[in-house]
């Protein structure tokens, strides 16, 4: 059962339709599955062709990939926009390299005071339920989110 | 009289809070003051080329308006989007077409309405992303509206460089000690450091202070040929544009301004100078780390110390490079890719009361669009300079 969100209102809902169908229709069973070229090489969502010099591409695949990635920077939102957001105070949002090399912006599993992630802090991924969609977040430990 | 294409006539509409206009009723007013600087009519006109603004989704300025406005017959008709960088390269464009022949009087056009009374500028902007796409996931992680995505290029910028919260500080202090001199600008009172840290942080390490200041406007330039308006014509001597679309995965940099770089150098050296030519350089800065990260690109500043660049001085007047001279998009006004145009078209033309370049008659003018991904640079200079 994935749990309600902390932080966003259902407003702020993404969009189901392309190029998110598969990627949403991963996250709703736990699981991150993005796309790849065919040599292997991470794409993002909307990406149909492989960037790199010299690779052959091919079908683009979807994969599970895992939930373990890397924090490569971090902000925190102090502007809550009542519109989309229902925290009442500071959260932080990450950008995290997943060990397949995708990037991700994502935010808490959980509300924290402790806002401020160091860049190559090693973090796992869960999800939360933001209208009908599930959005990975970072899952805090414990210790991290206060309790 | 100029016998080749020139910018011969501007008109700029910065519409007060009060003002309810439509993007289209603002867009006409500022051809109007602009046909009246270059002594035309709107009927003289057969070129109209469009800047289109894709931020806005009700109040838009389309085609319609060469029926809507009473324009004749059009030999040239585009409406062209290269991001924030498409205002400056649509004067290029303009010139080009004027010099060919496919027309002798092109206007070049913007429009920006987006501003509602009583909606803050933070709510209209984090609204637009939508709840489609990359960006509609990125927004349901948090990432509202463009200053967050800029706070992540500060924090990568920080982090690879070692600069600090200090450096976009004095971005701020400098350009709101140009925009003093500058009647347009909406803020003008002098900042103080105190006053910059007791700015709240929008999206940290982005404060209040760091962000620009949008406004509801249109601006007009007149590309004309055989002409002579009521101020000195000017010519676009080089431009070139770079765009790389910042990928989502490794190992693409996730902040470096990829071919900043090369569009500068590429347009100085078809006007055929050298950054130490330059007179002024307007920078297309919504939030403060731009200056910082696109000074050092272009040579000004090693990484990390353009911070220490501009407390110095140097891009203030009397510097070595003054820059951003009306105060910039963050204490002067945002309007998209016309903020830094228009400056330096002002400081082309001397007509830049207290903050007037001695003696200005080259500018380059660098533009940004995206999260930093588009790129141009234009070189305008005086057309009796060249």
């Amino acid at each position: 059962m994935i749990a309600a969100d902390w932080l966003l209102l259902d407003s702020a809902a993404p969009s189901a339709e392309e190029p998110l169908t598969k990627f949403l229709a991963g996250t709703a069973d736990g699981e991150l599955v993005l796309p790849f070229c065919g040599s292997g090489h991470p794409l993002d969502l909307d990406q149909l062709e492989c960037e790199r010099e010299g690779c052959p591409g091919g079908p683009r695949q979807w994969r599970e990939v895992s939930r373990t990635g890397t924090v490569i920077a971090s902000i925190v939102m102090h502007r809550l926009e009542k519109s989309f957001i229902a925290a009442t105070a500071p959260y932080p949002v990450l950008e995290v390299e997943l060990d397949s090399g995708h990037r991700l912006y994502v935010s808490t599993d959980r509300h924290t005071r402790s806002v401020v992630f160091p860049a190559g802090e090693i973090v796992d991924i869960a999800f939360v339920r933001v209208g009908e969609t599930s959005i990975p977040r970072i899952a805090l430990t414990e210790k991290r989110s206060g309790k | 009289m100029t016998a080749r294409a020139a910018i011969t006539g501007v008109g700029l509409v910065i519409a007060e809070p009060t003002d309810t206009s439509s993007a289209t009723e603002l867009a006409l007013r500022a051809i109007h003051a602009a046909c009246d600087d270059a002594g035309i009519s709107i009927a003289d006109i057969d070129g109209l080329l469009l800047n289109h603004n894709e931020l806005i989704a009700e109040d838009k300025v389309t085609l319609d308006i060469a029926r809507q406005g009473g324009f004749g017959e059009l030999s040239v008709l585009y409406e062209l989007n290269s991001k924030g960088t498409t205002f400056s390269l649509l004067l290029a464009q303009a010139q080009q077409a004027v010099d060919a022949g496919a027309a002798s009087s092109v206007v070049v056009l913007f429009a920006d309405a987006a501003q509602r009374q009583g909606v803050g500028s933070g709510a209209a902007f984090a609204a637009m992303g939508g709840a489609g796409g990359q960006r509609g996931l990125e927004r349901a992680g948090g990432m509202l509206g463009a200053v967050a995505a800029y706070a992540f290029l500060a924090a990568h910028y920080f982090q690879a460089t070692g600069a600090s919260g200090r450096d976009l500080m004095a971005i701020a202090i400098a350009q709101r000690d140009w925009a003093a001199g500058n009647p347009l600008a909406r803020a003008r009172a002098v900042l103080a450091e105190a006053d910059y840290l007791a700015s709240p942080f929008v999206a940290e390490p982005l404060r209040r202070l760091d962000c620009a200041r949008p406004v509801n406007g249109a601006a007009a330039v007149l590309v004309t040929s055989g002409r002579q308006g009521s101020s000195a014509a000017l010519r676009v001597a080089g431009a070139a544009q770079r765009s790389a679309e910042r990928r989502r995965h490794a190992p693409v940099s996730p902040w470096e301004p990829i071919g900043a770089a090369d569009a500068f150098s590429a347009a100085l050296a078809q006007a055929g100078i050298g950054s130490s030519h330059l007179h002024t350089l307007q920078i297309y800065d919504p939030f403060t780390v731009v200056p910082l990260i696109l000074l050092e690109a272009f040579g000004f500043a090693e990484p990390g110390r353009a911070g220490e660049f501009v407390r110095d001085g140097q891009v203030g007047a009397g510097g070595s490079m003054p820059t951003n001279t009306g105060g910039g998009q963050i204490s002067g006004y945002y309007l998209q890719g016309v903020t830094p145009v228009f400056e330096a078209v002002t400081q082309l033309r001397g007509l830049g009361g207290d903050r007037q370049i001695p003696d200005a008659s080259i500018a380059a003018v660098a533009a940004i669009g995206g999260r930093l991904e588009h790129h141009s640079t234009i070189v305008l200079e005086r057309e009796d300079a060249a």
